[in-house]
């Protein structure tokens, strides 16, 4: 049984049922009969589906060979950092558990054994503390940040 | 599991109906951020972006994801690294109260240079118990999921680590993972309402531990699924009537060192699945017997000594590795004859896994038997001694699908079979061919070989496997020694040999 989903930017994509409820929040609506017509996804633009759907794909075919999923895994993930949030948001969204548990432990490694200045250049994030503010949380934690 | 929304707030998430979806969320004291809604299948924006500084390609997408999504994120680091993001901006500060998982290790915790810059800053010294207590303070009283605390070093305490397992039963914990310091002589008390605790699901026990006895009207351990447990003959004859109590286990792993011998104990469980026991005995006599009818994996490993196991009808995998002192063994082939024996008891699954250890003592085995192992379809084998044994075990295994042989190197060596023994068995003792023949040509799909030297009996062998076996798809070999030039050499000559099979792919790597 087939299933069309539509993107955000209105691309439709016919997926396999077994493929689909990968997702819990396309499965509830297959379970409750919502399924008949085009499933539109907001949230989700057309690239990323893409690739959400070719997670869900192999999660089928190789269900059985632990190895090669694994394998499959790690090269899936290795994205830059806008297609990595983008495919959180939508694992989220779509409530796919494994990706979006497989994504956070990515951001997280980019987190990982970095100093908060280098995780501020990795990231982005605008330090927005005042140098009295930021001294004042580490004191409350500086059992954290000693190096 | 639970994740906060906002403030400290559990809400669990529900997506029953894809047109009432809301991910909704506000934060009143820090930025405004982004709110979704979801209005009849069109996504709307209410709030501006703060990051208006930064040009667009560099925008701060991690910061304006989902409260929910930063602490998800955040639960895949331990303790100490979630604290640092308290001070990446004012939208991290407190994230890390809200992650449901405090992870504490000893060694992590205690690691910390000595700089005068750093010792300047310091008015007090923090040790472990220090650290534990202050962050159990200022996170509040917001959910825990996952705990998991090891203290095999530094002076420990029992009675904090009483409090903080309290603690941790109070807020509702799934998965509590404890390790102490196995030769510290101050034991952890289980406490009673640890037994009770409906929450829990897993528990991993390594250390030293004890408990009174629960009486046996109680209903205990009630959601308990996974229970792994590390101990000394201190706490052994306890620790073993632990699995027995849970109605609704499903993976057991017990990893066990006595030095009492004549050691009897016996498991029921009808709900068991995976079993994982080690067992380090100082290669003293004992009995174990396992009614497990539900099991479906078993994993054994250390000195194999009278092992009952009734009723295996959903056993599929077994992975086996004998890890024995040889020093300590009387009879070595008789060793080696038990191994046999216990490996036909286990004649009805799929997939077997024997390691090096294993491997040689039923290579060195004095007399055996094996019956035929009709459903096998996996076998892996392992050590210098596997192609001693590969012939035998052929030879019981006419369905055979996927041959995993992996050559792995070993200092300790006592086998004096020398190594061209067992590919002249296979390819010529007449019995034995026949019987290889058929299993080879009809079922044998996959065949890799690791630890591939390039030696003269191993092509003889490959050629031979891949002359007979009429319906392999994949011939997959590795080797670790063996540099490009060498590699490419074996395997132009290994393309060279005559496939029976046309679908035949061969992968080196």
């Amino acid at each position: 049984m087939a299933l069309e989903l539509k993107s955000s930017d209105n691309k439709i994509f016919e997926v396999e049922e077994l493929v689909a409820v990968q997702s819990e929040t396309i499965k509830s609506l297959v379970e409750d009969g919502c399924a008949d017509n085009v499933i539109p996804l907001p949230n989700v633009d057309s690239k990323t589906l893409e690739l959400v759907l070719d997670w869900c794909k192999n999660h089928v075919d190789m269900k059985l060979d632990e190895e090669k999923l694994k394998e499959y895994e790690d090269k899936f993930i290795e994205v830059d950092q806008a297609v990595l949030y983008d495919l959180l948001l939508a694992a989220n969204y779509l409530n796919i558990k494994d990706l979006l548990n497989r994504a956070c432990q990515k951001v997280a490694d980019m987190l990982k054994g970095k100093t908060p200045e280098q995780i501020r250049e990795t990231l982005n994030i605008v330090n927005d503390f005042s140098p009295e503010e930021e001294e004042e949380i580490r004191k409350e934690n500086l059992w954290a940040f000693e190096e | 599991m639970y994740f906060p929304t906002s403030g400290g707030f559990l809400e669990k998430k529900r997506l029953s109906h894809f047109r009432r979806f809301q991910l909704i969320e506000s934060e009143p004291t820090t930025p405004p951020s982004k709110a979704y809604c979801l209005n009849k299948g069109r996504m709307v924006c209410s709030a501006e972006s703060t990051s208006k500084r930064q040009k667009p390609e560099e925008a701060d997408r991690i910061s304006n994801l989902p409260k929910s999504l930063l602490c998800r994120i955040l639960s895949f680091l331990t303790t100490k690294e979630a604290v640092v993001t308290s001070i990446l901006s004012s939208r991290w500060k407190t994230l890390w109260t809200l992650v449901p998982k405090l992870d504490f290790d000893y060694y992590e915790l205690t690691t910390t240079s000595s700089s005068a810059e750093v010792q300047s800053h310091k008015r007090y010294n923090f040790n472990f118990a220090h650290i534990v207590s202050r962050v159990w303070a200022l996170r509040g009283a917001s959910h825990v999921q996952k705990f998991r605390l090891h203290w095999d070093h530094g002076v420990y305490d029992p009675v904090h680590m009483d409090t903080w397992v309290r603690a941790t039963i109070a807020r509702g914990v799934e998965d509590i993972d404890l390790h102490i310091d196995p030769n510290s002589n101050r034991s952890f008390y289980l406490p009673c309402s640890l037994f009770n605790c409906k929450t829990l699901i897993a528990l991993k026990l390594s250390g030293n531990f004890e408990y009174d006895t629960p009486p046996s009207s109680s209903i205990v351990f009630p959601s308990l699924k996974i229970l792994h447990l590390e101990f000394n003959f201190n706490s052994c004859d306890y620790l073993f009537t632990l699995p027995t109590l849970c109605p609704v286990l499903q993976d057991l792993s017990v990893k066990v060192h006595c030095w009492y011998a004549d050691w009897h104990c016996k498991f029921i469980s009808p709900t068991l699945k995976r079993l994982h026991l080690y067992m380090k005995f100082d290669e003293l006599p004992y009995k174990l017997e396992i009614k497990a009818p539900a099991l479906e994996y078993l994993n054994f490993g250390g000195h194999l000594d009278s092992i009952l196991l009734e009723d295996l009808s959903n056993l599929v995998e077994v992975v086996i590795d004998i890890d024995v002192d040889l020093t300590k063994i009387d009879y070595y082939e008789h060793y080696g004859s038990r191994a046999w024996d216990f490996i036909g008891e286990l004649c009805d699954i799929k997939s077997l896994h024997l390691s090096a250890n294993t491997t040689e003592f039923l290579c060195n085995a004095s007399e055996f038997d094996p019956p035929v192992f009709h459903n096998l379809s996996f076998l892996k084998v392992k050590g210098p001694c596997m192609l001693h044994v590969l012939p035998h075990l052929l030879q019981v295994t006419p369905n055979l699908a996927v041959l995993v042989v992996e050559k792995e190197e070993r200092n300790f060596f006592s086998c004096e079979k020398g190594e061209s023994f067992t590919c002249d068995m296979i390819l010529y003792e007449e019995p034995l061919q026949q019987v290889v023949r058929k299993c080879l040509s009809s079922c044998l799909t996959t065949l890799h070989y690791e630890g591939f030297e390039g030696l003269k009996n191993e092509l003889k062998l490959v050629k031979h496997f891949l002359k007979r076996a009429k319906v392999l798809k994949t011939m997959k070999i590795s080797s670790y020694n063996l540099n490009s030039e060498e590699k490419l050499c074996v395997l132009k000559e290994l393309l060279l040999f005559p496939r029976h099979s046309r679908s035949c792919q061969i992968v080196f790597s």
